[in-house]
């Protein structure tokens, strides 16, 4: 399994000093967002606080979540919201303190769940504000329901959505169509719910192990904000790993054909973005030469790009690739207060000034600078035509760049 | 006033007019000459405008194409107060492939000497070893010398006695859809209202403008670089014996100073391409600044660029493009190009210093390519117009070989692109 972030490998890596590490927890609200978090607990994911909300006491029973948090019992006798949100909405007003308890003092809080029925949809945005209230940084990783299960529950799904983005720092959402079309269509039903959980966990766990080991450039919680706290407009997430001889190709592929990121036309409007890139010490320039290039061409032009390469001793031969992007505006205050701004053009105060830019100069005089601007590699007067690629370069993309020959005004 | 050039043209043939019409990424150049009553080639003039709706030499957007063309014509009638009825089309693209062949014929005429139906043979045998495929469409194809039974070669081969008539052919050929995109925007629904003649490849028209005979038969490479895209052809023994394109031209040059200097508005970076490219980073470049306004109507903002970075990002890509072209060339046959000469024509060729760097590349003595072999026209002899003027050459020269062929000398059709 390429995946690094499993718990025994987690403690061989360079991780962060415990100060400085990033206070995490995942919560997983309804029947949908618990699952996630069971296939955490599952996939033995236990370096941040889990816990499970739910309104159905029997769920909550059954779930293998340690931390579990019943709400709304006086409403719903444990029975579960019977797919009403408002009853969803009223649950978690109704056990409001609890819900303060269990979000105080964490820095990034995930918020789980299917989005559609009762607990998920209406309680939801009450937990995310109120996570936001204590100071977390709130995202929240939703699925919308299948088609088939109709339009009421379609419009519920929307209702709850539009609550969890005002409520939310940025939402992930994803239909469960699409995960269920990369399952396939002769995947069973059971086999068709395994990709959302998957997709739920396996984003936790990679945003997770990105902001928790030190890149060469680091990723940090900062920019990890400047991404997620924007006006308007849709986050995306997409990862994908890959092993042996091809774990290039794998990984570029897994990253640009999860649901999220399959969509090109939405990947162009792309405002800013954060590639994270995991790899053993055996990676070679050329292979993250390649990456970027893939990453460049997918990304629109006026992207704000951070890399961060993070080695793992553990990956050996492996390589995964994580990307988040944001086609919202940036939010002016909030970004001069941050100070870390990933808007505009390259600027170098979007670096780590901490972060160890010479881990690149080693690598035969190649990638010098710290880091690698994708923001304006555009195919601009070419949109529309074929591709010139001669040899396997893509001549559509300037030469300097391709050659790495340094600029003065840059 | 629109009644004038109709006026005029009752006094004038529409017909002795040859017309060369090369429709590029950046421009549309139209170049108009006549015959003489000498038969020598005289040019009546150019025009010159925004090309629209054109990507790497085809067409994208077929209405803003259309209109542009129409555009074109109509303000090149009005300027010569001509009426044009018969153009010759500049083709190019990605899809452009070009082959030499040979065939070999036995020598069926009275008495072991070759005619024409030997010639022919010959030349069908050789450009059927082509087998282009069902999608493809063969736009030249150009003979490019004879042998008798492994003689010396021969130009005509017509009245020679032997047995085996050996033909060597150079065959240029496109994708059957998009040889027809361009020609389809000049039918009758543009409104210009002209017929094409032919179409020919933009190559081979650059290299009909600029060569001359001897030139040929020492050897040459030209190379066109256009707006959106490059083509060369290769002339050895006087004949071309290997052409192609490669779909990198201006623009690219445009996107990638956009890129390195971070210039949003695509004008501005093709106004410093004019006025401050060039293609070698001199030493004197260094420290020096381009300065320019952001808004020059405001006069807001000033930006400053320095001099040795735009020709650093130019030269990069100007490098890259004649290395691949010089690859693809010397591939077959490194060996014997002593004695060639590159002529780069085009709008890129007027860059500053691509001679320079032409000639370190290739190793050849290199040269900006003028169109010659006509009289008159100054604006009509600089680098872009080679293409249009290469066509206009091309229609003369039919025209020439139609009428000898009417007072019955045979045999010239095939010789048109020899010299």
């Amino acid at each position: 399994m390429p995946d690094g972030e499993g718990a025994p490998r987690a403690a061989a890596g360079r991780r962060a000093p415990a100060e400085k590490r990033v206070r995490i927890k995942v919560i997983g609200i309804g029947g949908a967002g618990v699952n996630a978090i069971d296939r955490l607990v599952q996939d033995g994911f236990d370096q941040v606080g889990l816990l499970a909300i739910n309104t159905d006491s029997q769920a909550l029973t059954n779930c293998m979540v340690a931390d579990k948090l019943q709400i709304g019992d006086r409403i719903t006798h444990g029975l579960g919201a019977g797919g009403d949100p408002d009853v969803g909405r009223q649950a978690a007003i109704e056990d409001a303190e609890a819900i303060e308890e269990a979000v105080r003092g964490y820095d990034l809080i995930f918020i789980a769940a299917g989005l559609g029925g009762g607990t998920g949809t209406g309680a939801s945005p009450v937990i995310a504000k109120a996570a936001r209230a204590q100071g977390a940084l709130v995202l929240a990783l939703v699925t919308l329901p299948f088609v088939y299960e109709g339009k009421p529950r379609e419009r519920v799904a929307q209702g709850g959505l539009a609550a969890l983005q005002d409520a939310a720092d940025a939402v992930i959402c994803i239909a469960n169509d699409k995960l269920y079309d990369l399952a396939g269509e002769e995947a069973s039903v059971q086999q068709g719910f395994a990709p959302t959980d998957a997709f739920l966990s396996g984003g936790v766990r990679k945003i997770w192990r990105m902001l928790t080991f030190t890149g060469l450039i680091n990723i940090d919680f900062a920019d990890l904000r400047a991404v997620l706290r924007r006006r308007g407009g849709e986050t995306l997430i997409g990862f994908g790993d890959g092993a042996g001889s091809d774990k290039v190709a794998r990984a570029i592929e897994g990253a640009f054909g999860s649901p999220l990121l399959s969509d090109p036309e939405v990947l162009r409007r792309a405002e800013c973005a954060l590639v994270a890139v995991t790899h053993g010490p055996d990676f070679k320039m050329s292979q993250y030469g390649e990456m970027m290039k893939t990453v460049n061409e997918k990304l629109g032009p006026q992207a704000a790009c951070k890399l961060g390469p993070i080695v793992d001793e553990d990956c050996q031969d492996q390589v995964s690739l994580l990307i988040i992007a944001s086609t919202g505006k940036p939010i002016e205050s909030a970004a001069s207060r941050s100070g870390r701004t990933l808007d505009g053009a390259i600027q170098t105060s979007s670096l780590n000034p901490t972060a160890p830019s010479h881990a690149f100069a080693r690598g035969k005089g190649k990638f010098q600078q710290g880091v690698l601007n994708l923001n304006e590699v555009s195919r601009g007067a070419f949109e529309g035509a074929d591709r010139t690629v001669v040899d396997g370069e893509d001549l559509d993309l300037p030469t300097f760049i391709r050659r790495n020959v340094q600029l003065r005004q840059r | 006033m629109s009644w004038i050039p109709s006026l005029v043209n009752l006094f004038r043939r529409d017909a002795d007019y040859l017309v060369g019409l090369d429709v590029g990424t950046s421009r549309i150049k139209v170049a108009v000459g006549q015959e003489r009553p000498d038969g020598a080639l005289s040019m009546i003039g150019r025009h010159m405008t925004e090309s629209e709706g054109i990507r790497k030499g085809e067409v994208q957007d077929q209405k803003r194409a259309c209109d542009a063309i129409a555009r074109a014509l109509r303000e090149a009638e009005e300027n010569f107060h001509i009426g044009m009825e018969l153009v010759e089309l500049a083709i190019t693209g990605a899809h452009i492939a070009a082959e030499t062949h040979t065939g070999h014929v036995g020598v069926r005429g009275e008495g072991g000497e070759v005619n024409d139906a030997d010639v022919q043979a010959a030349k069908d045998s050789a450009s059927s070893c082509a087998q282009l495929g069902s999608d493809r469409t063969m736009i030249h194809v150009v003979q490019c010398g004879f042998d008798l039974d492994g003689g010396l070669p021969l130009v005509n081969p017509v009245g020679h006695l032997g047995n085996s008539l050996k033909a060597e052919v150079h065959c240029i050929h496109g994708h059957q859809g998009r040889v027809r995109n361009l020609p389809n925007c000049l039918c009758s629904k543009v409104g210009a209202n002209v017929e094409v003649n032919e179409v020919v490849f933009s190559g081979l028209a650059s290299a009909l403008a600029v060569l001359e005979p001897e030139d040929k038969q020492m050897g040459a490479i030209v190379i066109d670089l256009g707006g959106g895209i490059t083509e060369y052809v290769v002339y050895r023994n006087g004949a071309p014996r290997l052409s192609g394109t490669l779909a990198v031209g201006g623009e690219h040059m445009v996107n990638d100073l956009m890129v390195g200097l971070g210039i949003r508005q695509r004008n501005k970076a093709r106004k410093l391409l004019h006025e401050a490219g060039g293609v070698m980073v001199e030493p004197e470049d260094r420290g020096r600044e381009v300065v320019f306004s952001r808004d020059e109507i405001l006069g807001a903002r000033q930006q400053v660029y320095f001099l040795d970075d735009i020709h650093r990002i130019l030269h990069e890509r100007m490098d890259e493009t004649l290395r691949i072209i010089r690859d693809r060339i010397f591939a077959r046959n490194a060996s014997g190009f002593d004695g060639v000469t590159v002529f780069l024509t085009g709008g890129c060729a007027r860059l500053k210093g691509m001679v320079t760097l032409a000639q370190s590349i290739f190793d050849l003595q290199a040269k900006t390519g003028i169109p010659t072999g006509f009289e008159g026209q100054e604006d009509l002899r600089s680098p872009e117009m080679a293409t249009a003027v290469g066509l206009v050459k091309y229609a003369h020269a039919q025209r020439l070989a139609a009428t000898k062929r009417k007072r019955g000398m045979p045999n010239l059709i095939g010789r048109i692109l020899e010299d």
